[in-house]
């Protein structure tokens, strides 16, 4: 998967329009067509390099499945880095190495955020609240445990959604560039505003032309711009995304399994553990993209 | 010597910069490989200057390609 020179005018030109015929045309129709097996995180062979960087080429993710399902937290990094993953977003609730664990959270920081509990988790893109300079471009997310019942993912490309909206309304992809389009309030958790207030576009483009997308479905916390369009837009969006009969891909990781994606619309549904099954999940967000 | 098919479909969707069937043309030719290739035609390329005999112009250019 090379990274596309998208610049030059590419999203509002002919070119635009190929691209987008090939990536409908080859856009996964089931969550099979994402899983790649593979030996393990440390053991990836050529071909399996190859065939999730093909998988990503259509749909921007995949899901690789070890056969060897033990995991350290540092073979997750060596594995992110075979895929040009190097540049790790060391985030408020992520440990030292940069990979938080996400897993059901009693005390300390992390219990005071959605994702450390059991509950439901709305769609979003991570690190929608990072600011323009640290844009997380891709998410490795690895199943170490899964939960004993729940804990399923919705999935999405951005580049599914951004082509949906445009199809329907041009208007809409102009509303969402927008730089006041969505704002995050200030994090003031703990009294200290630990992260200022931060307003900015849902759509945006890399250097290179790559689009990045940046959405959270959340009710609180977020304050959309005030304008019909933006609304509109809003709407269809949501209903993409809740449309059972729609491009939305499902699936539950299990032990040894992961996510590996240019940062995916994604939701969690709520999940219970067990005694002795406690979910847990290994996350670590790069500024990078996929690359091999 | 150890074999590997590439399928057409791949080299489209990896190559989102390819805008026109004399361009995949080029890609086609520029595959190399320490391998021996196998070119799968799994899809018709459905570029505006597809010709009728695409799958005889992409044989050719593989079969150019490499040398």
């Amino acid at each position: 998967m090379k990274s596309v020179a998208r610049n030059n005018g590419f999203w509002q030109d002919d070119r635009y329009r190929q691209w987008r015929h090939n990536r409908l045309r080859f856009y996964p129709q089931s969550v099979a067509e994402i899983c790649v097996p593979i030996n393990a995180l440390l053991e990836v062979t050529a071909a399996q390099k190859m065939a999730i960087g093909k998988v990503c080429g259509r749909a921007n993710m995949a899901i690789y499945q070890c056969r060897d399902a033990s995991v350290e937290r540092a073979s997750i990094i060596a594995f992110a880095a075979q895929f040009g993953l190097t540049r790790l977003d060391h985030h408020l609730c992520a440990n030292t190495d940069g990979v938080a664990e996400l897993s059901v959270a009693h005390d300390g920081v992390r219990s005071g955020y959605v994702p450390y509990s059991n509950s439901s988790l709305s769609w979003h893109t991570d690190g929608y609240y990072n600011d323009p300079g640290h844009k997380v471009n891709a998410v490795v997310l690895h199943c170490a445990q899964s939960a004993l019942s729940g804990g399923e993912n919705a999935l999405l490309d951005p580049e599914l959604a951004y082509i949906r909206l445009r199809d329907e309304n041009p208007g809409f992809i102009t509303a969402f560039e927008h730089p006041e389009c969505m704002t995050i309030p200030a994090n003031t958790a703990g009294g200290a505003e630990s992260r200022p207030a931060l307003s900015g576009p849902v759509f945006a483009y890399g250097a290179r032309g790559e689009l990045h997308m940046r959405y959270s479905a959340r009710r609180k916390n977020i304050r959309w711009r005030d304008d019909p369009l933006t609304t509109a837009a809003r709407d269809f969006l949501s209903d993409l995304l809740n449309d059972k009969n729609g491009p939305v891909l499902r699936y539950r990781l299990q032990a040894g399994e992961g996510l590996i994606s240019n940062n995916v619309l994604h939701d969690r549904t709520a999940f219970s553990d067990g005694q002795d099954q406690q979910r847990l999940l290994y996350r670590a967000r790069f500024f990078d993209r996929i690359e091999i | 010597m150890q074999s590997i098919e590439v399928k057409l479909s791949d080299i489209i969707i990896q190559h989102p910069e390819v805008n026109s069937f004399r361009e995949l043309l080029d890609k086609v030719r520029a595959m190399t490989s320490e391998h021996m290739i196998f070119l799968n035609l799994d899809v018709k390329p459905d570029y505006r200057d597809t010709p009728r005999n695409w799958e005889w112009k992409l044989e050719a250019a593989f079969g150019e390609g490499g040398k």
